[in-house]
Protein backbone atom coordinates (compact mmCIF):
# COMPACT_ATOMS: atom_id res chain seq x y z
CA UNK A 1 0.00 0.00 0.00
CA UNK A 2 1.30 3.22 -0.66
CA UNK A 3 0.44 6.62 0.33
CA UNK A 4 -0.36 9.96 -1.47
CA UNK A 5 1.43 12.47 -0.69
CA UNK A 6 -0.60 15.86 1.16
CA UNK A 7 -2.23 18.23 -1.49
CA UNK A 8 0.22 21.05 -1.33
CA UNK A 9 -2.34 23.44 -0.12
CA UNK A 10 -3.42 21.55 3.26
CA UNK A 11 0.30 21.37 4.13
CA UNK A 12 1.17 24.89 3.40
CA UNK A 13 -1.89 26.45 4.60
CA UNK A 14 -0.92 26.66 8.29
CA UNK A 15 2.79 27.95 7.25
CA UNK A 16 0.89 30.34 4.81
CA UNK A 17 -1.01 31.40 7.73
CA UNK A 18 1.46 32.24 10.20
CA UNK A 19 4.32 33.73 7.68
CA UNK A 20 1.71 35.95 6.85
CA UNK A 21 0.89 37.11 10.82
CA UNK A 22 4.51 37.30 10.94
CA UNK A 23 4.75 39.63 8.49
CA UNK A 24 2.04 41.91 9.50
CA UNK A 25 4.15 42.98 13.01
CA UNK A 26 7.40 44.18 13.78
CA UNK A 27 6.72 43.72 17.82
CA UNK A 28 9.72 41.35 18.50
CA UNK A 29 7.45 39.19 21.04
CA UNK A 30 4.67 38.78 18.96
CA UNK A 31 7.00 37.76 15.82
CA UNK A 32 8.87 35.29 18.51
CA UNK A 33 6.00 33.42 19.46
CA UNK A 34 4.39 33.19 15.83
CA UNK A 35 8.10 31.56 15.33
CA UNK A 36 7.57 29.07 18.25
CA UNK A 37 4.05 28.14 16.70
CA UNK A 38 5.48 28.03 13.26
CA UNK A 39 8.02 25.58 14.28
CA UNK A 40 5.40 23.59 15.97
CA UNK A 41 3.99 23.41 12.55
CA UNK A 42 7.21 22.14 11.15
CA UNK A 43 7.72 19.30 13.64
CA UNK A 44 3.92 18.33 12.81
CA UNK A 45 4.40 18.12 9.25
CA UNK A 46 7.92 16.40 9.60
CA UNK A 47 5.89 13.66 11.62
CA UNK A 48 3.51 12.70 9.17
CA UNK A 49 6.04 11.45 6.89
CA UNK A 50 3.99 13.06 4.13
CA UNK A 51 5.43 16.41 3.95
CA UNK A 52 7.15 16.42 0.31
CA UNK A 53 6.09 19.58 -1.19
CA UNK A 54 8.44 22.12 0.34
CA UNK A 55 6.35 25.75 1.49
CA UNK A 56 6.42 28.24 -0.83
CA UNK A 57 9.26 31.50 0.40
CA UNK A 58 5.82 33.04 0.98
CA UNK A 59 4.78 30.77 3.30
CA UNK A 60 8.61 30.91 4.75
CA UNK A 61 9.93 33.28 7.67
CA UNK A 62 13.44 34.83 7.44
CA UNK A 63 16.55 32.38 7.77
CA UNK A 64 16.84 33.29 11.65
CA UNK A 65 13.23 32.29 12.61
CA UNK A 66 13.04 29.27 10.71
CA UNK A 67 13.47 26.37 12.95
CA UNK A 68 16.55 24.14 12.39
CA UNK A 69 14.72 21.15 11.71
CA UNK A 70 13.72 23.02 8.64
CA UNK A 71 16.69 22.64 6.91
CA UNK A 72 17.96 19.45 8.82
CA UNK A 73 14.89 18.31 6.87
CA UNK A 74 14.43 20.04 3.66
CA UNK A 75 18.44 20.68 2.97
CA UNK A 76 20.52 18.31 5.26
CA UNK A 77 23.56 18.56 3.91
CA UNK A 78 23.79 22.71 4.22
CA UNK A 79 25.05 24.13 7.16
CA UNK A 80 24.11 26.83 9.04
CA UNK B 1 -26.44 50.96 -35.00
CA UNK B 2 -22.86 50.66 -33.71
CA UNK B 3 -21.45 47.61 -35.19
CA UNK B 4 -19.96 45.08 -32.24
CA UNK B 5 -16.32 44.51 -32.68
CA UNK B 6 -14.37 41.65 -31.97
CA UNK B 7 -13.05 41.18 -28.48
CA UNK B 8 -8.92 41.08 -28.34
CA UNK B 9 -7.72 38.46 -25.50
CA UNK B 10 -5.19 39.50 -22.70
CA UNK B 11 -3.30 36.18 -21.67
CA UNK B 12 -2.76 35.05 -18.22
CA UNK B 13 -0.11 32.67 -17.51
CA UNK B 14 1.18 31.50 -14.34
CA UNK B 15 3.12 27.95 -13.45
CA UNK B 16 3.92 26.81 -10.51
CA UNK B 17 7.04 26.49 -8.53
CA UNK B 18 8.80 23.09 -8.62
CA UNK B 19 9.04 22.46 -5.01
CA UNK B 20 9.78 19.10 -4.98
CA UNK B 21 12.77 17.71 -2.48
CA UNK B 22 15.70 18.04 -4.68
CA UNK B 23 15.01 21.19 -6.09
CA UNK B 24 14.15 22.78 -3.31
CA UNK B 25 16.81 21.52 -1.11
CA UNK B 26 19.24 22.66 -3.54
CA UNK B 27 17.97 26.21 -3.54
CA UNK B 28 17.80 26.23 -0.02
CA UNK B 29 21.33 25.52 0.73
CA UNK B 30 22.14 27.79 -2.06
CA UNK B 31 19.88 30.71 0.31
CA UNK B 32 21.89 29.76 3.30
CA UNK B 33 25.34 30.00 1.26
CA UNK B 34 24.68 33.03 0.39
CA UNK B 35 23.68 34.50 3.68
CA UNK B 36 26.59 33.10 5.26
CA UNK B 37 29.39 34.00 3.05
CA UNK B 38 29.71 30.63 1.47
CA UNK B 39 28.81 31.03 -1.99
CA UNK B 40 27.00 33.93 -4.20
CA UNK B 41 23.78 32.00 -3.00
CA UNK B 42 20.81 31.23 -6.50
CA UNK B 43 20.12 32.93 -9.17
CA UNK B 44 16.88 34.98 -9.25
CA UNK B 45 15.35 32.51 -12.37
CA UNK B 46 16.27 29.37 -10.05
CA UNK B 47 14.27 31.23 -7.06
CA UNK B 48 11.35 32.02 -9.41
CA UNK B 49 11.77 28.32 -11.03
CA UNK B 50 10.79 27.75 -6.71
CA UNK B 51 8.39 30.03 -6.10
CA UNK B 52 6.58 30.17 -9.54
CA UNK B 53 5.16 33.14 -11.50
CA UNK B 54 2.61 35.05 -13.50
CA UNK B 55 2.29 36.63 -16.06
CA UNK B 56 0.64 38.94 -18.62
CA UNK B 57 0.45 39.01 -22.56
CA UNK B 58 -1.05 41.51 -25.00
CA UNK B 59 0.10 38.99 -27.92
CA UNK B 60 -0.92 35.25 -27.36
CA UNK B 61 2.04 34.88 -25.72
CA UNK B 62 4.85 35.80 -27.93
CA UNK B 63 6.10 38.15 -25.28
CA UNK B 64 5.14 37.87 -21.16
CA UNK B 65 5.65 40.94 -18.81
CA UNK B 66 5.54 40.20 -15.16
CA UNK B 67 5.95 42.28 -12.08
CA UNK B 68 8.97 41.61 -10.20
CA UNK B 69 11.06 42.74 -7.13
CA UNK B 70 13.94 45.57 -8.17
CA UNK B 71 16.74 44.42 -6.40
CA UNK B 72 19.20 47.27 -6.76
CA UNK B 73 22.18 45.34 -7.06
CA UNK B 74 21.21 42.93 -3.74
CA UNK B 75 21.89 39.31 -4.36
CA UNK B 76 19.09 37.27 -5.05
CA UNK B 77 19.38 35.64 -1.60
CA UNK B 78 19.29 39.48 0.24
CA UNK B 79 16.14 39.73 -2.08
CA UNK B 80 13.97 36.94 -0.58
CA UNK B 81 15.77 37.45 2.84
CA UNK B 82 14.09 40.84 2.88
CA UNK B 83 10.82 39.71 1.43
CA UNK B 84 10.26 37.18 3.90
CA UNK B 85 10.46 39.60 6.47
CA UNK B 86 8.02 41.77 4.94
CA UNK B 87 10.08 43.74 3.14
CA UNK B 88 9.26 46.20 0.38
CA UNK B 89 10.90 46.49 -2.70
CA UNK B 90 10.21 48.87 -5.56
CA UNK B 91 8.36 47.25 -8.60
CA UNK B 92 9.60 46.49 -12.14
CA UNK B 93 7.93 45.33 -14.87
CA UNK B 94 9.90 42.90 -17.38
CA UNK B 95 9.65 40.99 -20.47
CA UNK B 96 9.19 37.84 -18.43
CA UNK B 97 8.97 35.23 -21.36
CA UNK B 98 12.36 33.73 -20.97
CA UNK B 99 11.54 32.94 -17.25
CA UNK B 100 8.56 30.82 -18.73
CA UNK B 101 10.52 29.75 -21.72
CA UNK B 102 12.73 27.71 -18.44
CA UNK B 103 9.88 27.19 -16.73
CA UNK B 104 8.46 24.79 -19.35
CA UNK B 105 11.99 23.26 -20.00
CA UNK B 106 12.26 22.53 -16.55
CA UNK B 107 9.10 20.32 -16.58
CA UNK B 108 6.73 22.64 -14.85
CA UNK B 109 3.43 23.33 -16.17
CA UNK B 110 2.15 26.91 -17.47
CA UNK B 111 -1.35 27.33 -17.16
CA UNK B 112 -3.03 30.48 -19.05
CA UNK B 113 -6.88 31.81 -19.68
CA UNK B 114 -7.83 34.92 -21.79
CA UNK B 115 -9.82 37.50 -20.48
CA UNK B 116 -11.63 38.83 -23.36
CA UNK B 117 -11.89 42.23 -23.68
CA UNK B 118 -13.59 44.87 -25.82
CA UNK B 119 -11.21 47.15 -27.82
CA UNK B 120 -11.32 50.40 -25.36
CA UNK B 121 -11.23 48.10 -22.48
CA UNK B 122 -8.46 46.15 -24.10
CA UNK B 123 -6.43 49.29 -25.12
CA UNK B 124 -6.74 51.02 -21.95
CA UNK B 125 -5.17 47.62 -20.47
CA UNK B 126 -2.34 47.93 -23.13
CA UNK B 127 -1.78 51.40 -22.31
CA UNK B 128 -1.43 50.42 -18.45
CA UNK B 129 1.15 48.10 -19.53
CA UNK B 130 2.96 50.39 -21.22
CA UNK B 131 3.11 52.77 -18.58
CA UNK B 132 4.04 49.71 -15.70
CA UNK B 133 7.16 48.98 -18.24
CA UNK B 134 8.18 52.38 -18.05
CA UNK B 135 7.99 52.71 -14.20
CA UNK B 136 6.00 50.47 -12.13
CA UNK B 137 4.23 52.88 -9.83
CA UNK B 138 3.61 49.80 -7.18
CA UNK B 139 5.80 48.51 -4.70
CA UNK B 140 6.44 44.72 -4.62
CA UNK B 141 5.80 42.33 -1.26
CA UNK B 142 4.98 39.67 -0.24
CA UNK B 143 1.38 38.76 1.39
CA UNK B 144 1.03 40.92 4.30
CA UNK B 145 4.05 42.47 3.85
CA UNK B 146 4.54 46.31 3.75
CA UNK B 147 4.70 46.40 -0.28
CA UNK B 148 1.69 46.97 -2.30
CA UNK B 149 1.55 43.52 -4.24
CA UNK B 150 3.42 40.58 -6.27
CA UNK B 151 2.94 39.21 -9.13
CA UNK B 152 -0.53 37.62 -8.74
CA UNK B 153 -1.95 40.74 -7.18
CA UNK B 154 -0.04 43.22 -9.54
CA UNK B 155 -2.52 42.08 -12.48
CA UNK B 156 -5.46 42.99 -10.27
CA UNK B 157 -3.95 46.48 -9.82
CA UNK B 158 -3.88 46.37 -13.83
CA UNK B 159 -7.35 46.22 -13.94
CA UNK B 160 -7.44 42.72 -15.09
CA UNK B 161 -10.16 40.68 -13.72
CA UNK B 162 -8.65 37.21 -12.50
CA UNK B 163 -12.57 35.84 -11.28
CA UNK B 164 -15.54 34.98 -14.06
CA UNK B 165 -17.88 36.35 -11.65
CA UNK B 166 -19.78 32.91 -10.97
CA UNK B 167 -20.73 33.16 -7.32
CA UNK B 168 -19.77 29.44 -6.51
CA UNK B 169 -16.00 30.05 -7.73
CA UNK B 170 -15.77 32.95 -5.83
CA UNK B 171 -16.92 31.49 -2.64
CA UNK B 172 -14.93 28.38 -3.08
CA UNK B 173 -11.58 30.50 -2.96
CA UNK B 174 -9.87 28.31 -0.49
CA UNK B 175 -8.19 31.80 0.84
CA UNK B 176 -11.59 33.70 1.42
CA UNK B 177 -12.02 31.57 4.55
CA UNK B 178 -8.46 31.18 5.62
CA UNK B 179 -7.49 34.24 5.31
CA UNK B 180 -10.20 36.57 6.82
CA UNK B 181 -7.69 39.92 5.75
CA UNK B 182 -5.15 40.50 3.80
CA UNK B 183 -2.89 43.87 3.57
CA UNK B 184 -1.96 44.98 0.61
CA UNK B 185 0.50 48.13 1.38
CA UNK B 186 2.03 49.62 4.45
CA UNK B 187 -0.20 50.18 7.34
CA UNK B 188 -0.85 49.92 11.19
Amino acid sequence: MTSEPAPRSATSHQLGMLAMRFRRTRDESARRAIAAEYAREVQRLIETGRWSEAPAFEDQLPDEWMPEAFFAYWCPDSSP
Amino acid sequence: MTPVLPCRPVTVLAFAGDRSGPFAARVFADLRDGRSGRGPGPSALECLLLAGHAGVSTDAGAAIFGFNPDAGGLATWEVVYSLRNGDPFPGIVTDDTGVFTAARQHGLAVEAFDVLLPEPAFQFFVAALGNETLKSQYSYGFPDGDGDCNCVTWIERLGLPLLTGRMDEFLALPGRASYPSRRFGRCL
